[in-house]
């Protein structure tokens, strides 16, 4: 079997699978059911036929997969168990209802068909999560009585994670008659790989014609009645092409906050993913993309680059170090906001301030909460767009009430200055805090912008003094903490020089040996060798190796272990038994590399003593092989 | 471990014992008067269950998975006396009726739980009537108890076939039978001269719509074979405090559609032997806790069953008016399988547009 990724979206995947037999088809897969249609409506390898007595062998180029039906009544009819003209084979299984599922425990949770290449989970039984994972032979999970659990939302989220999860990366998942156009795009954030039409046909039967954005106007237009099937199943796949493209534009998410406002189910659904299955998630999201990140609803506020964002803060960071006076900042649209034409005036009027370096400054913003002036360019703070309406929802505030705690006691400020506009009343409550602009004063107002830079320089040539090269450095440790955690920044740092002009600061050892550099346009550390010595040594982002010569980039299969949660994105060092052998940008998480079998785990930037790494600050695009 | 059978005995201990402990051990839980065919003519037919010490399934396996009779069980068995008062108040109640039927929660030839001097009184209250049926589970029919019942030619035992499928018997319905013993016992009492009148499910708990229509179709087949004489069709409605009621209020069950027994009745009469009667007569028919449509043909389909179960007219179902449901029921008949699982949107038949 062979299991292609061409583009990942968190669990969301496009690609295509080929099995032991049949054709290639391309991912997410829309299952075709018989005998509903004429075979030459099929688009070879887009879609697949899915069956119960078939129809005997299917044309050449289309997927046939069969149900056998349960063990109560086992399909036997035409064509016996159809192994000779099916490709898969949905084994009979025992039929065991969500509610009776953990009351009947004598019942077996899942069932393998007789070639072992397809299981079927009865995923609401809670004895499920305590299995091994099925047999490496099964290519295909499909989870029972789905469609059901539709009405209950957090059920119906946690067996479809649990059974995500127990497939792994490696198998195609498979959710029997869920799927419509309006939640598709749902269904495929869960990592579902396989769907089908039936409930197109079902809703074509009671008069229904499915419209993506809104789940309950479904009457037809007037003299379509006859052809509501094929509109529906029209839809349904003009959806399915939506879904394969937003996904290779890493844009799923945007998408699925749009299509579950068509039904209030998959909003709760959507709530249930981002609040009790984070841990799911986060291995599987990256820690950089280059796509933008709309913010656009209540569940933006959720979503799993937002609040991986505001627990990275809350768990690593500390702001520079001799830093004395806070100054908080407001947003702009323009990212990063250095860029903007307000931070730029702002810039200017605090170019004046003495002690320039002492100054660290904040921008309170929505739904990242705050974003530290030294990491603006870090995915997502350069990457988001909000609608600006100039007030704050109670948790954004809430957000930033609990960052701005987060930053003032792991700080050493002598001051804070608020250049904040109205509406945040934890600021403006707050006797410590000064503020510079008045009732009704625009953040570039004169007097505002004036006023500012009175109280900075006021602080500031207060507090002790701080050079620029020390803060270059500081700024640099907060960023190497904020993607590595605090005790690889420590030791990436130990002894470490900057040199180099911000934003492009490069970290240097004592010997003059680079270990690592900014990359402005990531806001990230891409580390050389040395660098990725020290960080192996401190025990983190390391993946290990098979024992073979390692040329150009590392690939799954050859990937034998892994630390925790590297995610896509992060820098991993390729170690083979203690000895790192080069470093890198991983292509896919943990889990996906320790599962799969095929496509890059690590694209390599230096080789050990390899003639590569005179090509330089290669920013790790795929290529070469491992040998 | 837990499986079907623990299940049901669990469930069974939840039942209300207060509601047991009011029932009069002395008169009939239920006393009705219906139509019947007996030889080409509609008789009044006088139907009661009689009040006895209960199921021997259920009391020793936790019965059957759609069966809510046992909860019609006192809390303690009638006395001799009490018995005999539940007779003669049937008998004071039978009017004109030519046919009596007399049912039980339980098996009227099961010596533990109807005593055989009742069953003796029973026959001899009725020994006037044309025809007489009681009904038994098959382990408690003999010969010997079917010749208590007096004149074979006006004798009829009703038997609880269900399913000729032994798994969908044990795994569905919990019997705790196969169709053997059905087939035991219908020789039994056809070997006497007397009648067999057959019951058969339609959709019992974890079938689909498709497959509980074939699961009857070879249920009534194999009933004609073993030598019934009417083979009654009782599509599975909603009764108190079994596992059905539970995958109900769960949404993961529903009653048969009203489509499905026409077309059970209309597919078996090709297959059997016109010596066999097929008839249906769906409790709660319409209604969402029995067989029902979408609502507005119920009316319509149930009368059309009706004339047929007192006419045995096949014309009778052809003529029922279509309705835009029909295509939603055999949406479902092609799809359901495919789920992998209950059948939803739950309520799909009462929510259309049309």
């Amino acid at each position: 079997m062979v299991l292609e990724i061409k583009a990942r979206d968190v669990l969301a995947r496009t690609g295509s699978w080929k099995g032991a037999s049949g054709p290639e088809v391309r991912l997410p897969l829309l299952l075709r059911t018989l005998p509903s249609i004429s075979r030459g409506e099929l688009d070879e390898g887009d879609e697949a036929i899915l069956t119960v007595t078939g129809p005997g062998p299917g044309p050449d180029g289309v997927l046939v997969v069969r149900d056998l039906g349960s063990t109560l009544r086992p399909v036997h009819r035409d064509g016996g168990d159809g192994k000779d003209w099916a490709h898969l084979v949905i084994p009979a299984e025992d039929p065991l209802p969500p509610s009776l599922a953990d009351d009947l425990d004598s019942i077996a949770p899942t069932t393998v068909s007789e070639d072992g290449l397809v299981e079927v989970v009865h995923a609401a039984a809670s004895r499920v999560a305590d299995e091994p994972p099925p047999p490496g032979s099964v290519q295909w999970v499909v989870m029972a009585s789905a469609a059901s659990l539709v009405g209950r939302p957090p059920r119906f989220i946690d067996a479809v994670m649990r059974t995500r999860e127990r497939a792994g990366p490696g198998r195609l998942l498979y959710l029997p008659g869920v799927a419509t156009p309006r939640n598709l795009a749902l269904l495929s954030y869960l990592g579902v790989d396989v769907v089908d039409d039936v409930q197109c046909h079902l809703e074509a039967a009671r008069g229904r014609r499915i419209r993506p954005e809104l789940g309950h106007v479904h009457r037809p237009d007037a003299g379509t009645d006859g052809d509501l099937v094929a509109r529906n199943l029209s839809t349904m796949r003009e959806e399915v092409a939506l879904v394969r493209e937003v996904v290779e534009h890493e844009a799923l998410r945007e998408l699925v906050e749009v299509r579950v406002r068509s039904e209030p189910w998959q909003v709760a659904a959507l709530r249930s993913v981002d609040r009790q299955h984070r841990s799911r998630l986060l291995p599987y999201c990256p820690v950089h993309r280059d796509a933008p990140l709309f913010a656009l609803s209540r569940e933006s506020l959720e979503r799993i680059e937002v609040t991986s964002w505001v627990e990275t803060l809350m768990e690593r960071y500390e702001p520079p170090a001799n830093t004395r006076v806070l100054v908080l900042l407001p947003c702009s649209a323009r990212k990063p906001y250095g860029n903007s034409r307000t931070h730029r005036r702002i810039a200017e009027a605090l170019s004046s301030v003495p002690n320039r370096a002492t100054v660290h400054e904040v921008i309170l913003t929505s739904p990242l909460g705050a974003v530290p002036r030294e990491l603006e360019r870090t995915y997502p703070a350069a990457h988001y767009d909000i609608p600006v309406s100039g007030d704050w929802f109670p948790d954004e505030v809430e957000r930033m009430r609990t960052l701005v705690e987060h930053i003032r006691t792991t700080g050493t400020y002598d001051a804070v200055i608020s250049h904040m506009g109205p509406g945040l009343s934890f600021l403006e409550e707050d006797g410590s805090v000064s503020r510079s602009r008045t009732e009704g004063e625009g953040a570039l107002d004169h007097g505002a912008l004036d006023q500012l830079a009175s109280l900075v320089s006021q602080a500031a040539s207060d507090a002790l003094r701080t050079s620029y090269r020390e803060r270059q450095r500081e700024d640099l440790a907060s960023l190497a903490r904020f993607q590595f955690g605090r005790d690889v920044a420590k030791a990436l740092l130990e002894g470490g020089q900057v040199a180099g002009r911000p934003p492009g600061l490069r970290l240097k050892g004592p010997d003059g040996d680079q270990r690592a550099m900014v990359v402005p346009a990531r806001g990230r550390l891409s580390l050389t060798l040395s660098g990725a010595e020290l960080v192996a040594a401190a025990g983190h982002h390391r993946v290990w190796m098979d024992d073979f010569e390692l040329r150009g980039d590392l690939f799954a299969v050859g990937v034998i272990d892994a630390d925790p949660l590297v995610r896509p994105g992060d820098e991993a060092v390729v170690v083979r038994g203690d000895l790192v052998m080069g470093v890198g940008v991983a292509r896919m998480g943990t889990p996906e590399m320790l599962a799969a079998n095929r496509g890059t785990a690590v694209a390599m930037r230096h080789h050990r003593g390899g003639g590569r790494e005179g090509e330089g600050e290669r920013e790790g695009e795929g290529g070469g092989g491992n040998s | 471990m837990t499986d079907l059978e623990d299940w049901l005995v669990h469930q069974r201990s939840r039942r209300g014992v207060g509601k047991a402990k009011r029932m009069d051990p002395s008169v009939p839980a239920a006393v009705w008067h219906e139509e019947e065919l007996l030889g080409g003519e509609v008789v009044d037919t006088m139907a009661a269950v009689v009040r006895t010490g209960g199921c021997s399934h259920d009391r020793d396996h936790g019965g059957c998975t759609m069966c809510g009779y046992a909860s019609e069980t006192p809390h303690r068995p009638p006395t001799e006396d009490e018995y005999l008062s539940q007779v003669r108040a049937l008998a004071a109640r039978r009017g004109d009726a030519r046919w009596v039927k007399l049912y039980t929660s339980g098996s009227m030839l099961d010596p533990d739980e109807v005593p055989p001097v009742v069953l003796e009184a029973i026959v001899e209250a009725f020994d006037d009537v044309d025809m007489l049926t009681v009904e038994s589970r098959a382990e408690h029919i003999t010969a010997e108890r079917v010749r208590t019942l007096g004149d074979p030619g006006r004798t009829e035992v009703a038997i609880g076939l269900e399913s000729a499928c032994d798994r969908v018997l044990d795994g569905s319905v919990h019997k705790g039978m196969d169709l053997a013993a059905f087939q035991r016992a219908a020789a039994e009492v056809t070997g006497e001269g007397a009648s067999v009148r057959t019951y058969v499910l339609l959709k019992p708990p974890f079938l689909t719509e498709a497959e509980a229509i074939d699961d009857s179709i070879e249920a009534i087949r194999a009933a004609a074979s073993a030598g019934s004489s009417v083979v009654s069709l009782n599509p599975v409605n909603v009764q108190a405090f079994t596992l059905v009621d539970r995958l109900h209020h769960m949404r993961e069950w529903e009653p048969p559609w009203l489509w499905s027994v026409v077309e059970v009745l209309q597919r078996a009469a090709g297959s059997v032997p016109s010596t066999t009667r097929i008839i249906s007569a769906p409790t709660a028919g319409g209604k969402v806790r029995g067989a029902h449509n979408c609502g507005r043909c119920d009316g319509d389909v149930l009368r059309a069953i009706e004339f047929h179960r007192l006419s045995n007219d096949l014309e009778e179902l052809d003529a029922v008016p279509d309705c835009g449901c029909r295509p939603m029921w055999r949406s479902q008949l092609d799809l359901e399988g495919l789920m992998q699982g209950p059948f939803a949107p739950f309520g799909y038949r009462r929510s259309s547009v049309r």
